[in-house]
């Protein structure tokens, strides 16, 4: 704000922007600013509403495809590309009750508690998946005991499907960590845990036969971070509020010009006007530079 | 309307003292005269988009929201948006230079959002700052 201009005796910025058209002005301004700054919310939310609808519509497409063989998609030590996360796939194989992690810290809606990491070792025709591990996430439970009921898991071969979901970064030393529990779901991690070869993302169980204990509760379809809004309208949002911006300076100019005007720039020789507000465009109103007398 | 708009002719050097301009003015004439060409295109291009997404629904309808689809593409609207901005940055230029009426500024912020409106005004625009350029 132009509040404390540089002291010019008898026309300041400050006492001329207090003259009833300035400040008619100012109120212009900062209504067509408030304007904008208002239309900008308002494409803010409809960037949170249009970037929820385009993830519900891509949960809804998720929830919609049959599963695939793991192997059709990928493979145990390939990339995890970024497009996988939430296909559904199905695997057989057998689960490694010995393996299996806690992951506590973890919410599930509004509750805190942990997830169920197993490893289910794959049979399979396919060479290339036969005898790998596949870490599986069979859902989440209260609590952070490994050892409390309802945690064992299936007997003998399982057929599993669950969703994809990308390897999380690795987390602390599992030395310093309660037995039985990890803090994060990293394949790298597990595999010097679990022996190898691993796959390099994780399944999110959807079912499973036969069936497990109904102590763990199963998650809702993994989705990719950095999806929730919608980049038009967050572009225009942007906008608004630039051309909100644009308002305040242009009463910024009008008020200079002002100053001018009324100590006579114009009619006369040009002025040098000693402002160093930061505005490059006000120079002095003649052609001839500081022609002052 | 001062001159005939159609060529801008060179203005006779006996351009009255009260209209000089400050230096730099004629680099924001030719930036402004760039982006209002830019910015008129551009629109244009977003009123075909328009037409055929919205009237003749060229690309069909999104099957489960029943929403007309880009045809184009949604980022002829993305870049038109910032385009417009960085015309309004060139328009407050020249107008602030040329000390215009406020009116003035209004009408060329207005052309940028107003198909053709850009190229005709634009014409003017740059024949009256041409005449006070000399």
């Amino acid at each position: 704000m132009p509040s404390t201009p540089p002291a010019e005796p008898p026309l300041t910025l400050w006492r001329v922007a207090r003259t009833p058209r300035m400040i008619g002005l100012l109120v212009l301004f900062l209504a067509v600013a408030a304007a904008c700054g208002f239309l900008g919310a308002w494409q803010l939310d409809r960037a949170e509403v249009r970037g929820a609808a385009a993830q519900a519509a891509r949960l809804a497409e998720i929830e919609a495809q049959p599963p695939v063989p793991i192997a059709e998609v990928l493979l145990p030590q390939t990339t995890f590309e970024g497009e996988l996360v939430g296909r559904r796939v199905e695997v057989a194989g057998e689960y490694e009750a010995d393996g299996q992690l806690l992951v506590p810290g973890r919410a599930l809606g509004e509750r805190t508690g942990s997830l169920v990491l197993t490893p289910l070792r794959v049979a399979s025709d396919d060479p290339a998946v036969d005898g790998a591990v596949l870490p599986v996430v069979r859902g989440w439970v209260t609590g952070d005991d490994p050892d409390a009921p309802g945690l064992e898991v299936p007997a003998g071969p399982v057929l599993v499907t669950g969703y994809l979901q990308a390897s999380e970064d690795s987390g602390a030393d599992h030395a310093s960590l309660a037995p039985g529990t990890t803090d994060s779901i990293s394949s790298a991690e597990l595999l010097g845990v679990w022996g190898g070869p691993i796959w390099t993302g994780y399944a999110v169980l959807t079912s499973s036969q036969p069936a497990q204990d109904v102590t763990v509760e199963l998650l809702p379809p993994p989705t990719r971070s950095g999806t929730g809004l919608n980049i038009q309208n967050l572009g225009y949002a942007a906008q608004w509020f630039v051309f909100g911006g644009f308002a305040v300076f242009l009463w910024v100019r009008l008020l200079k010009d002002e100053v001018l005007r009324l100590s006579g720039a114009f009619d006369e020789e040009p002025e040098g006007e000693g402002t160093a507000d930061g505005d490059p465009a006000p120079r002095a109103a003649g052609g001839v530079e500081d022609a002052r007398a | 309307m001062t001159e005939p708009t159609g060529q801008p002719a060179p203005a006779p050097a006996a351009a009255p003292r009260a209209a000089a301009v400050p230096p730099g003015t004629a680099g924001r004439l030719t930036r402004y005269r760039v982006m209002a060409f830019v910015t008129g295109t551009m629109l244009l291009v977003l009123c075909v988009e328009m037409v055929l997404k919205y009237v003749f629904h060229a690309n069909g309808v999104d099957p489960q929201t029943g929403s007309p689809l880009p045809v184009l593409g949604t980022w002829i609207a993305i870049v038109h948006g910032w385009i417009y901005v960085v015309y309004l940055v060139t328009v407050v230029q020249l107008w602030s230079a040329m000390r215009w009426s406020l009116g003035r500024l209004v009408t060329m912020a207005l052309a940028g959002v107003v198909p053709v409106m850009s190229f005709v005004l634009e014409r003017r625009v740059h024949a009256e700052a041409q005449a006070r350029l000399g």
